[in-house]
């Protein structure tokens, strides 16, 4: 079947009846032409079957130059043989030093070393000795390859956009996780506990109803040795405001940062604002020179425990070792992000060690790396969660009655069961049960028919027409609930339009209020209800279209106290009516799991989905 | 030789010139708004006219076309919407990934096609040439996408031979290259068969022959040389398509290049970007034709002579 | 070799290789003569294709397909796997429990349609473009030609891209890029049948004879154009239905309520570990397809032989 190739116009070999259209190579069908083939054909049986006639081929492989061809094949093969059989045994090697520690360190069982061994070929005698006494074996056991000692490469579920901390995506979970290696906030939360620790600043008080004081940490430097002060802080502050980036909200009351002196920082509000030390676990400082220089956030310098080396974007990413990190040297010497934009192209590299680390695998893969001795999972209830927001100022969703039908005829158990097993569980309320301010609601029951009553009570009884926004990175098995959610509601008479959109499109639209439904996720990045409810459902910050001034009043009541039984009671009643009034779907919320190979310790597991590395050490 | 060598230049000149007005002409020429278009749909007033001002779309089409072709005259095509980065040096980043690739494959192809193809010629009729003929033709009918995919399943998923992607050292390079150069192999296995025959029973072959030259140097010396053009031709030719499939693999595979540039440019709607890509894409593909048409002068003994 | 040199050989048909063509020495063996006619060749080869067009027609009517209802408790499903309603996956089911089998039988409609058309709309194209260019000469044929030139500049899956990106995924605007990339060669052909014809020995007569071009056009030259131009049609149609499958994979083909096979293909990308199934079949049914397909037009174009 030749292909594409109409430019040729030449019949390349001269030929009286060669004309523009043919091809070459192909043989012109004229009779003289023909007739040789035929005769071809002919002799090429007669050939056939003469064995006195051998073909040109034969007589040319039975020639000198054919002997000396294989002779020179011969080497490269066996150099490749020697090759092959070289890195099976220093993966072997490997795997038996990694063994033995594992053995000494007591989370591999006698019988368990014993089995492995064999299966590595070591036989049974020389086994039970290295059981009997592993120190023997340890010592000349190569350790890790120097390549991979201190080192942990891993990858992040959703590419790395960009390491600006006050800028559109410094919200992003990928922004996240490499800003709170390269730099610090002044409060951060304790993995285990959720309490706000000191970081940045050593201390904080509220000096006044408006006026909060943080106390900076003495002798911290950046990666290029410049001195971290109050300056800075004051500058990311106030860059956070003037970009109106997805932060700036959290930020909305301030009026003015001092910095009287270079430790002390003055954040001044216009209203009573207890949510400052809350928000502050979010706000990465930087050098108040660099961050507004074009370009350097493509080569950020912090005061992190790990120091920016290198960004390739779309491919990778290096951080080396700070160790002169105020909260001492961490545990790794090199950490390498990897970009793999598949998802299941990560979970192969997982498993053949590639990578090291990677968190939020998708409920389809979870099984087969659950039964993978090699891999350690650390699952805990997220601060992540999923919702579809109706756009209250459209039609119908003006309509509470429209929402709650769409909200009564969703299966949410059968979803959680097939589509999102071990990684989501059934939500009871607009935030995540890990966050402060839940209060468990009534859950909306599966019942399609009260769904269509309520419908029709509105005024569509024969339902109507709508669409659903979301972007394919949002979080695990997306695709599959938007179609398993569209076809629910087309069960009930509500045709949905499928609007995929990419991540940067879809944020514009969701931004300008363009849309029907909005179907995503969100991360209460701070563990505080403020972060979410105040930010995204008042009147004034307009995110859904949905205003209620008695929410308004109950949202910024409760940031303005730091009371905290106050702000339990206010938030548990804006999530009453934020639920009530069915403002949007809240069906599942996310459990986060961290998978790594053995071999990587000292990781601790936190809700807010942001792995963090200090702590981590490779063996 | 050189009269050739200047038409030659001269047609990939207004060929390339032909090429850049398309280019323009598809975007600009949309029905309706093209800002509007390229902002999607669901786009704001504001978004639009704003977006109309930095393109410089509110001038008449000619003036446009002025400063467009100037733009590609200086090599400066402005920031990239998506990325807000000169989008010339974005591009330039992903050149070396995408030429690897290509390079790769045309090479598997060639050496792979050659001696299939001889192979078959030579042994024309017997199983071993049915064989090689199924061959072709599957390289020809299998969709690289789908033919990437599988590969990806058994070498990098059942075997856990090789990786399945990202772009780092040779062995990342087997299975895009592979699954590129299928549908060359296809092509010139059966070209250089089909070309290989015709020309050895032609009349001053069979001569040579009856002369009494050995089997081995009539192959080589004769036929080969005679076979080579309409083979070079249409290597020219598929290149363009490896170019083009180029854009596909490297989708499948994670690569990269400046196809996969291109796709994610698309799906951001980024047509600044969109354009540079295609550019830069048709103006290889016009290069490497340009020196295919060069070779032919080495090759023809009735050009070299002109 | 010097017996055969007979010219009443008349071969009307190809002989194809190794098929006991020389073993009939004299001996008018009809069966054998007919079977290397060829004619079963091409009807064998015939009937995949008939195969695929019927399922592309038949196929969608008979086995349900909604692209909007899920069915989660069977999801994932490996082939064969008897479902709770009774009925069985044969191909398996997808990520949200469709099944795989409709979703193929969808995919060769959307193939067969897109296929077609774009072969009927560039070949119009070409024909028209071709035979004026042919026929006129002078300026029309020089700007036709050098416009067909800068278009093949591009690959054409490029330009295909590109086109399809602007208009917008849909059916219609795919069929549109395809067509509008692919009308070259048609062109070229036409236009070198035109050439051909129109030194020929009867056309000539009539132009003596006062016949006017249209006439020309109508009777002579355009049915001479025909058989090469379905000489090219056999060749472009699995490439076109590549083509398609390509741009849908990429999210630039088919609207996603249309299971096209590349679209189909796309969607199991992710689920290569735990069910091959969903990318597998609808590939190796385009495979398939394109492959018995080519083979069909390769027979055919041997016994079509234009100059036999």
């Amino acid at each position: 079947m030749p292909a594409d190739d109409a430019r040729l116009v030449r019949h390349p070999v001269a030929h009286p009846h060669s004309t523009n259209a043919e091809r070459p190579g192909l043989a012109c069908r004229c009779p003289a032409r023909r007739r040789s083939r035929f005769e071809l054909e002919q002799s090429e049986s007669e050939r056939r079957f003469s064995p006195g006639n051998p073909s040109v081929l034969r007589l040319w492989l039975r020639s000198n130059r054919r002997q000396a061809a294989v002779e020179n094949l011969r080497e490269p093969i066996a150099l490749w043989r020697n090759y092959q059989m070289d890195l099976r045994s220093r993966s072997s090697q490997q795997s038996m030093a990694d063994l033995i520690h594992r053995y000494t360190n007591g989370s591999v069982s006698r019988r368990s070393l014993l089995q492995r061994l064999t299966a590595l070929g070591v036989a049974a005698p020389l086994a039970s000795m290295i059981a009997a006494r592993p120190h023997i074996v340890a010592g000349q056991a190569t350790p890790s390859s120097e390549a991979s000692s201190g080192e942990l490469t891993l990858v992040l579920p959703r590419s790395l956009e960009s390491m600006d901390p006050h800028g559109p995506h410094s919200v992003e979970e990928s922004t996240a996780v490499i800003l709170s290696m390269v730099l610090d906030t002044l409060v951060t939360r304790d993995p285990a506990t959720g309490e706000l620790m000191p970081s940045l600043a050593t201390s904080w008080e509220a000096t006044s109803d408006t006026s909060w004081q943080f106390s900076l940490r003495e002798g911290v430097t950046y990666h290029d040795g410049s001195a971290f002060t109050s300056e800075d802080v004051k500058a990311s502050l106030e860059r956070v405001l003037e970009l109106e980036g997805p932060l700036a909200p959290l930020w909305v009351l301030v009026e003015s940062v001092e910095a009287p002196d270079p430790l002390t920082v003055v954040i001044n509000t216009s209203e009573p604002m207890g949510t400052v030390p809350v928000n502050a676990t979010l706000l990465f400082i930087g050098p108040a020179a660099g961050i507004r220089e074009e370009g350097f956030w493509n080569e950020p310098i912090g005061m992190g425990p790990f120091r920016f080396i290198s960004w390739v974007p779309d491919s990778e990413l290096v951080a080396e070792a700070n160790e002169d990190y105020w909260g001492g040297s961490p545990g790794l010497e090199r950490l390498v992000v990897r970009d793999i934009p598949e998802p299941a192209a990560q979970i192969t590299a997982l498993e053949t060690g590639e990578i090291g680390f990677t968190f939020n695998v998708g409920a389809d893969q979870l099984p087969a790396l659950q039964e993978n001795p090699d891999l350690a999972i650390d699952a805990t209830p997220s601060y992540a969660y999923y919702f579809n927001w109706f756009n209250g100022q459209r039609e119908p969703f003006t309509d509470a009655r429209v929402r709650q039908a769409m909200a009564h005829a969703l299966d949410v158990d059968a979803m959680v069961t097939e589509l999102l097993p071990g990684v989501g569980q059934r939500a009871q309320a607009p935030i995540p049960s890990t966050v402060f301010g839940f209060e468990a609601q009534t859950p909306y029951e599966y019942d399609p028919e009260r769904a269509m009553e309520l419908l029709a009570e509105a005024g569509f009884p024969d339902g109507f027409d709508t669409s659903v926004q979301w972007n394919p990175d949002s979080g695990p098995q997306d695709r599959e609930l938007v179609q398993t959610m569209i076809s629910y509601w087309d069960a009930i008479g509500v045709r949905v339009e499928n609007l995929e959109k990419e991540r940067g499109l879809w944020l514009e639209d969701l931004v300008a209020l363009n849309w029907d439904m909005n179907f995503q996720t969100n991360v209460v990045r701070t563990g505080d209800a403020d972060f979410t409810l105040r930010r995204l459902y008042t009147t004034e910050a307009n995110r859904n279209g949905y205003g209620n001034e008695e929410l308004d009043e109950l949202l910024i009541g409760a940031a303005a106290t730091s009371n905290e039984e106050e702000r339990t009671q206010l938030y548990a009643d804006a999530c009453r009516i934020i639920w009530d009034e069915a403002v949007g779907i809240f069906p599942f919320e996310l459990i986060v799991n961290y998978v790594y190979r053995s071999g990587i310790e000292g990781f601790v597991p936190t809700p807010s989905a942001v792995p963090e590395f200090d702590t981590v050490r490779v063996t | 030789m050189s009269r050739y060598l200047t038409t030659r230049l001269g047609y990939s000149l207004f060929v390339l010139w032909g090429a850049l007005t398309i280019i323009f002409l598809v975007i600009r020429i949309v029905p309706g708004d093209p800002a509007a278009m390229m902002v999607g749909p669901g786009g704001t007033e504001d978004d639009v006219d704003a977006l109309r001002d930095r393109l410089g779309l509110n001038e008449s089409i000619p003036v446009q076309y002025g400063r467009y072709l100037g733009d590609v005259a200086r090599m400066d095509f402005g920031d990239s919407l998506w990325l807000n980065r000169p989008v010339a040096s974005e591009v330039a980043s992903r050149v070396a990934a995408t030429a690897r690739l290509a390079g790769a494959a045309a090479l598997i192809g060639i050496v792979i096609s050659f001696p299939l193809g001889i192979a078959a010629a030579l042994k024309r009729g017997s199983p071993l040439d049915g064989l090689i003929s199924v061959v072709s033709l599957l390289g020809q009918s299998v969709p690289s996408f789908w033919l990437g995919i599988m590969l990806i399943l058994v070498f990098a998923r059942q075997l856990q031979v090789l990786p399945s992607s990202g772009s780092s050292g040779w062995s990342h390079l087997i299975l895009p290259s592979v699954t590129l150069a299928m549908p060359l192999i296809g092509v010139l296995t059966r070209l250089v068969r089909s070309g290989l025959l015709d020309v050895l029973y032609e009349d001053y072959i069979r001569t040579a022959r009856a002369k009494g030259l050995t089997s081995r140097s009539v192959l080589l010396r004769h036929a080969m040389r005679n076979m080579m053009i309409p083979v070079i031709t249409v290597i020219g030719l598929q290149l363009g398509n490896l170019l083009g499939g180029a854009v596909i693999v490297e989708t499948v595979f994670g690569w990269p290049g400046v196809g996969r540039m291109l796709v994610d440019a698309i799906n951001q709607r980024d047509y600044p970007l969109v354009q540079v890509a295609i550019l830069f894409i048709t103006f290889s593909f016009i290069v490497i034709n340009l020196l295919v048409d060069l070779s032919y002068g080495l090759l023809d003994p009735k050009i070299r002579v002109e | 070799m010097q017996s055969a040199r007979s010219s009443d050989r008349t071969p009307d048909h190809a002989t194809p290789s190794g098929l006991g063509a020389s073993s009939g020495h004299g001996q008018p063996n009809r069966i054998r003569r007919f079977m290397n006619a060829g004619r079963i060749r091409i009807f064998l080869w015939a009937l995949p294709v008939l195969l695929f067009i019927t399922a592309a027609f038949v196929g969608p009517m008979l086995v349900e397909y909604n692209p909007v209802t899920v069915n989660i408790s069977a999801r994932l499903e490996p082939p064969g796997t008897a479902l709770a309603d009774g009925t069985r996956a044969w191909l398996g089911t997808d990520q949200v429990g469709q099944d795989v089998f409709a979703q193929v039988l969808q995919g060769a409609r959307v193939s067969l349609l897109v296929g077609a058309s774009t072969i009927l709309l560039a070949g119009l194209i070409g024909l028209l473009t071709g035979v004026i260019a042919g026929f006129h000469g002078g300026w029309i044929d020089v700007v036709l030609m050098r416009l067909a030139d800068i278009q093949l500049a591009f690959p054409s899956i490029l330009l295909a891209i590109l086109i399809a990106a602007v208009l917008g995924p849909s059916v219609l605007n795919v069929i549109l890029a395809l067509a509008l990339t692919r009308w070259v060669t048609f062109s070229r052909v036409a236009r070198a049948a035109t050439l051909a014809a129109r030194e020929r020995d009867y056309v000539l007569a009539a132009r003596a004879m006062g016949a006017n071009s249209w006439r020309l056009l109508i009777h002579h030259i355009i049915p001479s154009t025909i058989a090469p131009l379905i000489v090219i049609a056999t060749v472009e149609v699995g490439l076109v239905i590549i083509a398609e499958a390509s741009l849908s994979y990429l999210g630039l083909g088919s609207p996603p309520d249309q299971p096209s096979w590349g679209r189909s293909v796309a969607n199991g990308r992710d689920y290569l570990n735990n069910a091959w199934w969903i990318s597998t079949m609808p590939g190796l049914a385009l495979s398939l397809v394109v492959l018995t397909i080519g083979i069909f037009g390769d027979r055919l174009r041997d016994y079509l032989d234009p100059r036999a």
